[in-house]
């Protein structure tokens, strides 16, 4: 059997703390040029809220980010999962589809697959399956590894091979059910956006407005 | 070549036109030069540099989704009729016009076998590995072609699911979102017309003016908040 080489390609990430120092520069530096042009208190106050608006918005996404992760490892076992069932539904025990799925895995998962393998090859029970499990956060992540524990000790069977395909075709939906949903909301969200964009521009123009209003007064 | 130019230029032309639109925008909600000009060419980059090679991106992606579905079922389907790999490829592609595809090069002189595996590099997709992987047992054991990809087909038609839905999710969404901003910037404009001589006075005020300025950024935040979105939406079997 050829294998071919995995040809997705990882993303190189930038640090979110350079991001930040830097984002954070240009803004004073231009929070600076518009002051020296047309200093204010209350110009003062809006361009320090600005940089604490974005740079609240840098922590936020950078702990979505993080929680963003998570839910990853999550998909990609599911992903990892329907690989093997295409691969044992045609035959390849279970120790060989999980080495063919390989190329396909992130580094993360590719390690924590390569430890599976290595501690299958030592300890014969189901505590290496187990101990696999826990690189998720969903429990029942556990119990489609025990169907896959019981195929490697006790051969492809009819039975665990369907055991395993009901299991799989469960947590398929619920994954693709929850995938769309979690895209869903995130752009839900994002709807808020021109109504803020709206209520900037009222204060801004309530600010302009009373300024006004006090150089008229002044005047007066 | 003449279809993939002219909608690239039809696409710059929307670029230039929005970019005028909004700077136009801009100098009727607050008459400063400054921001007409700060907005069209902030605006105009933004979208030549980093909306143009998203949109390529995605539209490619879609694009990719689309074949390696159509075209692993067709091949499949054939094999099952003709029982001969070779054969059932080339037949296929006799019946798929490549011109969209133009990153596929000419694969006139390969074998049918040889352009499956050559499309492995195109497609990068995990799913159209295994899918290679299982033609490769085919081609060593033989059996029931039907059979050995009843899984693989399976969830490949998820895959094709899932991709349009997000697709048509994505599209309406943005357009929703495209129509409140549209709204959100015509209130100014309308609150000149509404303020007329009280309206150039509060041009002068330099806070409303830096205002009007922060509501372009805002918007311009958006816009890449929504493209990057979209661009790493993970749809399963496509990305790791």
């Amino acid at each position: 059997m050829s294998s071919n080489e995995n040809t997705t390609t990882p993303k190189k990430k930038s640090s979110p703390l350079f991001t930040a120092v830097v984002l954070n520069i240009l803004l004073l530096v231009l929070a600076a040029i518009i002051l020296i042009y047309a200093f204010s208190w209350a110009m003062l106050v809006v361009v320090l809220v600005v940089i604490a608006l974005i740079d609240y918005y840098l922590y936020s996404n950078n702990r979505a980010k993080k929680r963003l992760e998570v839910t990853r490892h999550d998909d990609e076992f599911v992903s990892l999962i329907s690989y093997l069932q295409i691969y044992i539904s045609n035959g390849v025990n279970v120790y060989q589809a999980f080495k063919m799925t390989e190329p396909y895995l992130s580094e993360w998962m590719k390690d924590k697959v390569d430890t599976l393998l290595n501690d299958i090859d030592q300890d014969k029970t189901v505590q290496p399956f187990i101990n696999f499990a826990t690189n998720f956060t969903l429990h029942h992540y556990e119990d489609i590894l025990i169907v896959i524990y019981q195929m490697v000790d006790q051969g492809n069977n009819n039975e665990f091979a369907q055991k395993f395909m009901y299991m799989f075709e469960k947590i398929n939906e619920e994954n693709t059910r929850a995938t769309l949903e979690s895209n869903r909301n995130s752009l839900d969200m994002m709807g808020s956006l021109p109504l803020i964009g709206a209520a900037v521009y009222t204060v801004c123009l309530t600010f302009g407005i009373i300024s006004m209003l006090g150089g008229v007064i002044s005047v007066l | 070549m003449k279809t993939k130019k002219k909608s690239k230029y039809t696409n710059y032309l929307y670029y230039l036109l929005i970019s005028l639109l909004l700077a136009l925008c801009a100098y009727l909600s607050c008459n400063n030069l400054i921001v007409l000009i700060g907005v069209f060419v902030v605006f105009l980059f933004y979208f030549l540099l980093r909306t143009q090679k998203s949109y390529t991106n995605i539209t490619k992606r879609y694009q990719k989704i689309h074949f390696v579905y159509n075209f692993v079922n067709n091949v499949v389907t054939s094999i099952s009729v003709y029982k001969n790999v070779d054969v059932s490829v080339d037949k296929t592609l006799e019946n798929i016009d490549l011109t969209p595809y133009r990153e596929i090069g000419d694969m006139s002189s390969m074998s049918g076998s040889d352009k499956l595996r050559y499309l492995t590099s195109y497609f990068s997709l995990p799913i159209y590995d295994t899918f290679m992987n299982i033609i490769d047992l085919y081609i060593e054991n033989g059996g029931d072609i039907l059979e050995m990809t009843e899984h693989l087909l399976a969830q490949l038609k998820d895959i094709e699911g899932e991709s349009i839905s997000v697709k048509t999710f994505d599209r309406s969404k943005s357009i929703s979102i495209g129509i409140l901003w549209i709204v959100a910037l015509v209130i100014p404009v309308f609150i000149r017309f509404a303020l007329s001589d009280f309206f150039a006075s509060l041009c002068s005020s330099a806070i409303y003016v830096v205002g009007i300025a922060v509501i372009y950024l805002f918007l311009l935040l958006t816009i890449e908040m929504i493209t990057s979105r979209i661009s790493h939406q993970r749809i399963k079997g496509v990305d790791l």
